[in-house]
């Protein structure tokens, strides 16, 4: 008892308790106390351990068969095992990687804890050893996790009468495989921001590190699909096709199968090991080179050249601006977008989700078959469907990305300068901004970026699909801000005020309406006469402008909201005839 | 004139301010003086227009805040307590900022940023945003921010806290620069010294209710020198007069 009470008092046991509570504070709604730390920890824990089990069932099935000896027996076992594990110790990574990314800005001692804690009678070694300790016990946290996660799955996985070593041996090599796999996913994201702080001037170290570690947490979700596709790649795995050294999972699972002996892997095993060890020599360079230059972290945040601020500063003009307030909060919203790494964050996320989709639908298409005369008509038309289709999902979920990260606030209490200079002439104004950022960022920049694509296969006649996904998105963002009244970033946020399900719900319906529709149009637009196509465009146009028409008309009279506030509507609950 | 007639503010149940009578002439500094929950942030509030009253009237030269919200605040600077800013943004992005919501030209405006800022000692932080920034120098910036559009009546929560002395110095000098040129200035503070040195009139509040008007005697009318008097003739302080009278000339200028 003495022992324990003794343990609470040192100034260690502190520090690393305020380090870790400070990993799972990310800043945006969330609770520092306690009790708020365990709830985070323990929901995370329980939607990981949800999804395996969910999983699980789908594998038993899986196994069912593989096992069937009129299936292929030993032989059709050991693929399927093999690609699993490729699979479980993917998903292991992948949990590892995403959080590690999520937490990027804390993975060293920051200025904070410089000018905090120098003052203290703590020595810079405890500092560095409680901050690296509290690391431990964050990925730790997700590794075991993960790893209980998804032991249902593979408890599954050799269930089996075609085992070729004793099922301890095989958890035994399973385990230091998907540890080592975690290990090495989370210590490289620590290597990135070390090479960050490191080598980028201080001068944009805050923007360069807040962009990278967006774009980390753009491609960890936008290759979600393919993790998914690992369960089907275990020929690639025997096989040890090319591709294979280009993919993390692959290295650790080649390490697995070293483990139990197969010699096909060795080369798989020694790029897991390397990099495992070179990722950790870089982290633990870094933190060195800290622990000796500690006023290396003394960050200056986007402290910015004369020559890139003059570029951002509006030419002198003697006449008053035709819009001001629009000026005011485009610029207001693009440089808020541009350097937090809060909204960053939200939007390359949510997006990432769109990439994914977009990823999934085309990841294994030929896309020469478009044009290819003699190819199988329906091989031809899965093309063209998926292609016509991409953008249209891709700005579906952009634009949603955007209007999601609008929501958010930034600095709240700021919000007063707004307030005061608020006037109806300006209503408008400050609400056509923000719809002007939705419809360039969340619309016609991700239906310009698959125009390559898109050119590639259909010709000029891409231009045709293109237009109508970026009519299609203006109409989206019209009808998305028709009850829209906020100035991006200055209205406070509740969380949870709809009913989930019914949310979920419509926003799928929406978007299988949104991209059935809209692809139909482009398919019209593509195939028809171009004189068809201008029709479409012109009855897209008129819708716009339509809906336009009425949003402002409505927005025009009512106060713009600065405080969040749950619905009025009562729904009766109607347990009495009347 | 600013007047306020039967000012009152209720927060659920709780009367934070009760039936409060007061009013501003121009040319003259008032302090609104009172302990910690008395009601001066919530009167600063119901003036700016941050807040609506529950009852009570606000009237600024005859415009009255209930039916022309819009003349009556384009006339108001506000400084408020806390620097709340948006610190991503630099000192002069949050001034361009100001002035567009503000309707300021674009030239003029970008004069005006560029002199405020050197005046105000920001030049040399320009570029960074403002999460470096000290207590001192988001209020210079929020003190920029309040007087760019050139107001009639300039409101300031508690203006001195966090100011370093020379920031504090500037404050002092501009704010009877401006009273002298005719302006309204309001500021709540809980500083005696300050009231009594600048102010021409003092409204004291306690528990939400105006308990003492006080009718002070001038500017600088204390006999005994202050210790700020002292610290400026032993550290050869340079003479605010001329700084503060450039900061109102490039603030009114067209």
């Amino acid at each position: 008892m003495s022992g324990r009470a003794n343990y609470r008092d040192r100034p260690a046991y502190h520090l690393v308790r305020r380090f870790v509570g400070e990993l799972f504070d990310l800043g945006f709604l969330s609770e520092s106390s306690g009790p708020g730390l365990m709830r985070t920890i323990g929901g995370v824990a329980a939607v990981l351990l949800a999804l395996g089990v969910l999983l699980a069932r789908g594998f038993i099935k899986r196994y069912a068969i593989a096992n069937n000896p009129d299936m292929g027996g030993a032989l059709a076992y050991h693929h399927v095992a093999l690609a699993d594990h490729f699979f479980l110790i993917g998903v292991t990574m992948w949990i590892v990687a995403f959080v590690t990314v999520l937490i990027a800005s804390s993975l060293f001692p920051d200025e904070t804890d410089f000018r905090v804690l120098m003052v203290l009678p703590v020595s810079r070694r405890l500092i560095f050893a409680a901050k690296l300790a509290a690391l431990g016990c964050f990925v730790a946290i997700f590794v075991v996790t993960a790893e209980v996660a998804l032991f249902p799955l593979f408890s599954v996985t050799i269930i089996s009468p075609h085992l070729d070593h004793f099922p301890l041996v095989l958890f035994g090599a399973y385990l230091i495989a998907s540890l080592a796999g975690g290990l090495f996913a989370g210590v490289a994201v620590m290597a990135v921001q070390a090479l960050l702080l490191l080598a980028v001037p201080r001068r944009i170290l805050s923007s360069t590190s807040a962009a990278v570690g967006s774009l980390m947490l753009f491609g960890l979700v936008a290759s979600l699909p393919l993790l998914g596709r690992f369960t089907a790649r275990g020929t690639a795995l025997e096989s040890g096709a090319r591709w294979l050294w280009a993919v993390p999972p692959a290295w650790f699972a080649g390490l697995e199968q070293r483990l139990l002996g197969d010699e096909r892997f060795t080369g798989l095993a020694i790029v897991a090991l390397s990099a495992l060890i070179g990722v950790c020599l870089v982290s633990a360079g870094a933190y060195l080179i800290l622990y000796r230059h500690f006023e290396r972290v003394m960050v200056r945040p986007a402290s910015r050249g004369p020559a890139a601020a003059a570029s951002s500063r509006a030419p002198g003009r003697a006449a008053p601006l035709r819009r001001p307030a629009f000026t005011a909060v485009r610029q207001f919203t693009s440089m808020t977008l541009w350097r937090s790494p809060l909204h960053q964050g939200v939007v390359a996320a949510i997006a990432a989700i769109g990439v994914a989709l977009v990823v999934n639908s085309l990841i294994d298409l030929d896309f020469r078959v478009a044009w290819d005369v003699s190819a199988p008509v329906w091989r031809r038309h899965e093309v063209i469907h998926a292609v016509v289709w991409a953008p249209f999902a891709l700005v579906f979920v952009t634009a949603f990305a955007i209007r999601a990260s609008l929501l958010v606030p930034i600095e709240p209490r700021a919000n007063w300068v707004f307030r005061i200079t608020e006037r109806p002439a300006f209503r408008l104004q400050q609400i056509d901004a923000a719809a002007w950022t939705m419809r360039m960022i969340g619309v016609v920049l991700p239906a310009m970026l698959l125009l390559p694509l898109q050119w590639f296969v259909f010709g000029p006649r891409a231009l045709a699909t293109t237009a109508v996904a970026v009519l299609t998105g203006g109409l989206i963002v019209e009808i998305l801000f028709l009850d829209w009244r906020r100035i991006p970033f200055t209205c406070s946020y509740l969380i949870g005020k709809g009913f989930v399900p019914l949310v979920v719900l419509r926003g799928l319906l929406a978007f299988f309406l949104y991209t059935t529709l809209g692809s139909a149009l482009a398919h019209i637009a593509r195939a028809a006469p171009p004189a068809f196509g201008l029709v479409i465009g012109v009855m897209l146009i008129g819708a716009i402008a339509g809906l336009r028409r009425m949003r402002r008309s409505s927005q025009e009279h009512v106060p713009l909201e600065f405080e969040d506030s749950l619905p009025t509507e009562l729904s009766p609950l109607k347990l009495t005839p009347d | 004139m600013l007047q306020a007639t039967q000012l009152t503010k209720r927060y659920g149940g709780v009367l934070a301010l009760n039936q409060v009578d007061f009013e501003v002439h121009r040319g003259e500094i008032v302090g609104y003086l009172g302990p910690n929950g008395s009601g001066k942030s919530t009167t600063v509030n119901l003036v700016v227009g941050l807040l609506e009253p529950s009852a009570g009237r606000l009237t600024l030269d005859g415009i009255d805040l209930a039916t022309d919200p819009v003349e009556y605040k384009r006339r108001i600077g506000y400084v408020p307590e806390e620097p709340f800013l948006y610190t991503h943004l630099t000192a002069g992005e949050y001034l361009t900022l100001v002035g567009r919501l503000r309707g300021i030209a674009p030239a003029l405006l970008e004069h005006r940023i560029a002199v405020l800022l050197e005046l105000l000692q920001l030049h040399d932080s320009r570029y960074k945003t403002m999460r470096a920034f000290s207590k001192g120098m988001r209020q210079r910036v929020l003190l920029a921010a309040a007087l760019m559009h050139n107001p009639d009546l300039l409101v300031l929560d508690e203006p001195f806290s966090g100011l370093d002395v020379n920031a504090g110095l500037l404050f002092r000098t501009l704010l009877t620069l401006l009273a002298a040129q005719g302006r309204m200035v309001l500021f709540s503070t809980h500083r005696f010294d300050m009231v009594e040195r600048l102010c021409s009139r003092a409204i004291v509040l306690s528990s939400g209710r105006i308990v003492a008007r006080e009718q002070l005697a001038g500017t600088d009318r204390r006999a005994a020198e202050s210790l700020e008097d002292v610290f400026m003739r032993v550290t050869d302080q340079p003479d605010y007069l001329p700084l503060a009278t450039r900061i109102l000339e490039i603030i009114a200028a067209v």
